[in-house]
């Protein structure tokens, strides 16, 4: 690997990284969040109120 | 009683049921299979190197973006032509979850635009108008969240609903209108064509599978939270109203 193409390779990397962390924690907090909040929700209603299943 | 029976007689203690389980499989899958192209098996890119690989998530994620604006106009035409509040509740899922992606986008946008320009943000028209796309959806989820009636918050955030589209078109072509540091279509640049090919097509495209799915699977999950507070919010103001006449017949 020449020393142009090493630079492209380590200058790069760190942003891609971040990248698919943010997107991949991002979205996965916040469906956590969804979840969570529509578990707590549910509780608080009659059955009749929740009508999917 | 089996376990769906009991399900039947006490109903679902979540948002989740057996559709979204299954959007919730097929995105994982996508997801896993975006990783493993995305990072691994796709080729660096001849003059952007490894940088390309945050395109196959920023991309998607735009465009993502720009459809959940697109069903919250939608969203907010029926709402305030029909009174429907099952469009409103979509309007405003939709909203939240474009909110989300936009983000993404933007985020994503400035971390590719570092190692390829040299800078993370430029005021070009690109990003500006997606800054303001941001500003919008910002705006929109605000004023559904003011404390006031349902009607008042849905009609006030449904006349804000109708501007993202509008503002998406000017996003969209924005690249076209003016002189921009931002690249030009890549897909579609040419009718149906693609300056994008191969390995890197393919890829691409299981990143618009993955999160197109773990859109649809967001949407479904956030308007039945918006549902249940909606219909918590009912009962509880009837609740309040039945006490209250109770009060009067007590008197």
């Amino acid at each position: 690997m020449n020393s142009a193409l090493l630079a492209v390779v380590t200058q790069a990397w760190p942003y891609v990284s971040a990248s698919w962390i943010i997107v991949f924690g991002g979205l996965a907090a916040y469906a956590v969040v969804i979840v969570r909040r529509g578990k707590k929700l549910s509780r608080e209603l009659p059955p009749e109120k929740r009508r999917w299943s | 009683m089996t376990n769906s029976e009991t399900v039947a007689a006490t109903g679902p203690l979540s948002t989740g049921s057996s559709t979204t389980r299954v959007i919730g499989i097929l995105a994982l899958i996508a997801m896993g299979a975006l990783l493993l192209f995305g990072l691994w098996l796709s080729p660096d890119d001849v003059n952007q190197g490894d940088a390309v690989r945050i395109l196959y998530i920023h991309v998607p994620s735009a465009t993502i973006a720009y459809i959940g604006c697109a069903l919250t106009t939608i969203g907010s035409v029926l709402y305030l032509w029909r009174r429907s509040q099952w469009w409103e509740l979509t309007a405003y899922a939709s909203a939240e979850i474009a909110a989300v992606f936009t983000a993404i986008t933007l985020v994503t946008g400035m971390l590719w635009g570092r190692p390829t320009w040299g800078v993370y943000w430029v005021w070009d028209a690109r990003l500006t108008t997606t800054a303001m796309l941001m500003l919008l959806l910002l705006g929109y989820l605000a004023l559904r969240r003011l404390p006031a009636d349902y009607d008042v918050r849905a009609k006030r955030s449904a006349i804000v609903g109708l501007l993202l589209f509008p503002n998406v078109i000017i996003v969209r072509q924005s690249v076209q209108w003016w002189n921009t540091l931002h690249q030009k279509p890549t897909l579609f640049a040419n009718g149906l064509g693609a300056r994008i090919e191969g390995l890197m097509l393919f890829t691409l495209f299981i990143g618009f599978i993955a999160i197109g799915l773990t859109f649809v699977w967001l949407l479904i999950h956030r308007f039945r939270v918006a549902y249940l507070a909606e219909q918590l919010e009912k009962e509880d103001l009837d609740r309040a109203i039945a006490d209250r006449r109770a009060e009067g017949i007590v008197r």
